[in-house]
């Protein structure tokens, strides 16, 4: 990758910081927050898909 | 008519509302997920090279902002199926690539394009049976991707293959909780836009795709 484009990518990174930092910050603020029991229900499918692409990378190397 | 009567015929119509509005969706992404193979099928046979990280970044960001302004018009919908569109053609090199790269890569394909869609029907289904609301998500998942996408743009930069690997991984787990979070949110209403939710679903099955393809090629990619 040439330098030009690495500083205009970074520079793109930074202006997509710029733009969207403050409507991401207030959707963190003003999201309603999850019980124990949400974050649990959140968790299981998340094991299981760790667990389903361990079990696809394991395959693809048989 | 009673307050009672009025109270059960707003939430029928509510509930008629919703589904008008998944069914919308799906139906959506189906068609835009069917354009988007076209244009990856049309960029792999005519050998086109990959338009690289800046015109890709401004391709997707540009549309998207489109769509977005776009989206309570018909116009959001040629707007979505360019956005798709561009983003099948950028795919087709990268898919390209690997079957070249690997003496296995079509196997590395069909293994990554299999598991996004069992990772799609999984957690789609999940939530959709279930009818868990995980509104509480999105603060989460905005921020993870937002420094996801920082740190995958400084991988790129300073070419760190370690770095790169790991946010992969991060967007496999951020991209299945934004399907749960955007599937919560269309059967529970807090979706109305149809154009919207397909284009935060395709994205997400975009991006585990293109991240399991990354992952695959990297622990079982035989070179």
């Amino acid at each position: 990758m040439a330098v030009w484009e690495q500083i205009l990518i970074g520079a793109g990174a930074l202006l997509i910081l710029f733009l969207f930092w403050p409507g991401v910050n207030r959707m963190a603020k003003e999201s309603p927050k999850g019980t124990r029991e949400d974050w649990l229900g959140f968790a299981k499918p998340m094991a299981a898909v760790i667990l389903f692409v361990i079990v696809l990378i394991l395959l693809a190397r048989a | 008519m009673s307050t009672e009567r009025l109270a059960t015929v707003s939430r029928a119509r509510s509930a008629i509302d919703t589904n008008k509005v998944v069914r919308n969706t799906y139906a959506l992404l189906s068609l835009t997920l069917l354009f988007s193979a076209l244009t990856a099928g049309v960029s792999m046979a005519l050998n086109l090279p990959h338009p690289g990280l800046l015109i890709t970044l401004v391709g997707y960001f540009g549309l998207l902002f489109l769509t977005s302004k776009l989206r309570n018009s018909v116009w959001g919908l040629v707007s979505v199926f360019a956005l798709t569109g561009f983003m099948g053609l950028t795919l087709g090199p990268i898919i390209s690539a690997y079957l070249t790269m690997f003496s296995n890569g079509a196997q590395l394909v069909a293994m990554a394009l299999g598991g996004t869609g069992a990772i799609f029907l999984g957690l789609s289904g999940y939530a959709l049976t279930t009818r868990k609301d995980f509104s509480f998500l999105g603060g989460f998942i905005m921020v993870g991707i937002l420094v996801a996408f920082l740190a995958g743009i400084g991988a790129a930069i300073f070419s760190l293959p370690g770095l790169s690997l790991a946010v992969s991984a991060m967007f496999v787990l951020l991209m299945s909780a934004l399907i749960l979070w955007e599937t919560s949110n269309l059967v529970n209403g807090g979706e109305d836009n149809y154009i919207m939710a397909t284009v935060a679903l395709y994205v997400s099955i975009y991006n585990l795709f293109t991240s399991l393809l990354h992952l695959l090629g990297a622990f079982a990619g035989e070179e």
